[in-house]
């Protein structure tokens, strides 16, 4: 009776360590250099406040932050008009590509968190040190050190730009760090456009392993608890759609071309 | 019978009211996008200003030194043709001023055998959308103050005259009543259409009539530039489009995105040797030779010269020299007399 007993208690100890990794497998925390950006950007203090500096359709505000040990600019969005308004373009959309790219593993958007400055909500992303926009690379016919790894992440975000509904390969949002080539995605300002199919012209043809599966584990509910503060039921609902037929084009994409052809 | 034969009617005229309504609805629209004249060719001397931000006072100081108006603010520059490339509006007090001399120029360089293009700047486009009031500091209180109805004015004038009486404040503070109006800008949805309908009726339905981007000669005029997506398109096309958006039969494009040519700043930014080729074809694509560009102070210098104005061997040229005093003062005008660009302002740091 007695190890009847313990085998049942062992069986359900099981079935709730599994439910619960199903629940949330994903790397839920983000990495360590994000979690310190995102405490930096929270609290060093804000030392200046440049306004004319950035002009542009967000018109965002260059900041210097200084915690007493690093001094870093960042940027300030503050236009909030999320959709119904029109034209749409919000501060919160920023925030919640970010949270998206956290609950996919992904390092691809430079930290951003929600703060106040001088009164008013909005954005403050940390900005990329020394960089030149992939537009440029293209240009003056730069080439990647390692070139796969390169054409890889521009896949990636190939992915998440159509996850997320924004322009598709603007090659002036994609920032590449000189120091190390390390690839940024910048300005979702605009994104979550409402429509439950993938953007025109712009293909996937491949994606890592761990995308695929954390695309696959996901839950909905966890995207929707996440990003219900930034984006409204309709946005958040064709997400979901999104999601879904990326994985169905992927699982398509490897029945037509074989595992080891598109996941890497 | 009878009864069906006048069902029959019945029907036959609720079909009859639709059809017109449908020809006169087709034709609205159609005359709303009519096009206007946007290509002009063989005229001997050009004099374009950049972004005057409300800056009326440096705006005059500019046409009279240039021969464009006289002492006495009138049209003098006969056969010139002025082109202002956008941006009158925010930032600086005086808009209301600027646009009333344009609307007036406008009749007297005409009669005079000369041509005043008011173009569109993507200022313009925030004021007619009503979405200038997102940005902090855009609408001054004083730009705000010129285009509320009178009456509407007095009255909140005075319910501020009476808040600062019980506080003991004295009324007259200026600070205090320009505070007031900042914090109306801000969060009075009354206040801000007040100003939206006062704007939309005279001054956005004026704006709405103008163009976006002209070519005179071999020289293309626009506020932001031309992208090589845009350059492959008719400039009636651009023109129409951006007016359609602005009257609300389009959804808006053209005047948000930002490769469109109310805010494109590729031109003045890019890399010149890496962009050569772009700026080739994209001209070439406009069958141009040049194109005067604004919207974009020149890369944060302060100096007035050729060497800061113009680009890629003197094909693109800024005129956004930062001429209202709130981007420094840097009074500047281009002109073209024959191919020949000179700028007046030259070597001013005002």
């Amino acid at each position: 009776m007695k190890i009847r007993f313990v085998y049942i208690v062992i069986f359900f100890i099981g079935v709730g360590f599994l439910l619960g990794e199903r629940k949330n497998p994903v790397p839920d925390q983000g990495n360590l250099f994000q979690k310190e950006v995102e405490d930096y950007l929270k609290k060093a203090e804000i030392v200046r406040v440049e306004k004319d500096k950035i002009m542009g359709r967000t018109a965002p505000w260059k900041v210097t932050l200084d915690n007493g040990e690093v001094s870093r600019k960042g940027y300030f969005k503050y236009i909030d008009r999320a959709r119904p308004k029109i034209p749409p373009d919000s501060f919160k959309y920023e925030i919640a590509a970010y949270e998206l790219s956290k609950l996919l593993g992904l390092e691809i958007n430079p930290p951003i968190v929600e703060r106040e400055i001088e009164g008013i909500k909005g954005s403050l992303q940390i900005g990329v040190k020394e960089f030149i926009t992939e537009s440029y690379r293209k240009r003056s016919g730069d080439i990647p050190p390692d070139a796969i790894k390169f054409h890889r992440t521009i896949e990636t975000i190939r992915i998440f730009e159509n996850l997320v509904y924004d322009e598709c390969n603007d090659e002036d949002d994609i920032f590449i760090q000189k120091e190390d080539w390390k690839v940024w995605r910048v300005d979702f300002t605009e994104a979550f456009f409402p429509s439950p199919e993938l953007i025109l012209n712009c293909d996937l043809t491949c994606c890592s392993r761990k995308l695929y599966e954390n695309l696959q584990n996901l839950s909905d509910e966890l995207i929707k608890t996440r990003l219900s503060p930034y984006l409204n039921k309709k946005e958040i609902k064709t997400l979901l759609e999104r999601k879904n037929i990326i994985l169905k084009k992927i699982k398509k994409l490897i029945k037509e071309r074989g595992k080891e052809v598109v996941l890497w | 019978m009878k009864v069906l034969d006048t069902i029959g009617k019945k029907r036959k005229n609720v079909f009859d009211y639709i059809l017109p309504v449908l020809f006169l609805l087709f034709i609205f629209t159609q005359l709303c996008s009519a096009s206007i004249k946007c290509v002009w060719s063989g005229v001997a001397k050009i004099v374009a200003v950049g972004d005057i931000h409300g800056d009326y006072k440096n705006f005059v100081i500019i046409l009279k030194r240039t021969g464009i108006i006289d002492e006495n603010l009138n049209w003098a520059g006969g056969k010139i043709h002025l082109v202002q490339t956008g941006d009158v509006m925010d930032r600086g007090p005086d808009a209301r001023k600027v646009f009333d001399l344009l609307m007036r120029l406008e009749k007297e360089a005409e009669k005079a055998g000369g041509m005043v293009h008011a173009l569109i700047g993507n200022h313009e486009f925030l004021n007619i959308a009503g979405i200038s009031f997102d940005y902090p500091g855009y609408v001054t209180p004083e730009q705000f103050v010129s285009f509320l109805p009178d009456k509407y004015r007095e009255k909140k004038e005075q319910e501020f005259n009476e808040k600062a009486s019980e506080k003991n404040h004295s009324s007259n503070e200026n600070n205090g009543l320009n505070k007031y109006w900042t914090q109306l800008i801000r969060n009075d949805r009354g206040a801000r259409q007040k100003y939206k309908d006062v704007f939309n009726n005279k001054y956005g339905k004026w704006i709405r009539k103008h163009n976006t981007v002209i070519k005179i000669n071999d020289t293309i005029f626009v506020h932001g530039g031309i992208s090589k997506t845009y350059s492959t398109w008719k400039l009636n096309d651009i023109n129409m489009r951006v007016r359609m958006e602005l009257k609300g039969l389009k959804p808006l494009k053209l005047v948000y995105e930002g490769g469109g040519p109310l805010w494109f700043r590729d031109l003045a930014r890019k890399d010149e040797n890496v962009y050569k080729q772009d700026v080739d074809s994209i001209l070439t694509n406009l069958k141009s030779k040049f194109m005067v560009i604004a919207h974009t102070p020149m890369a944060g210098r302060i100096v007035v010269s050729k060497e800061n104005m113009d680009r890629f061997q003197g094909r693109i040229w800024i005129i956004d020299t930062g001429i209202s005093d709130y981007f420094g003062g840097h009074l500047s005008a281009l002109i073209i007399e024959n191919d020949n660009f000179i700028v007046w302002g030259e070597g001013d740091e005002n």
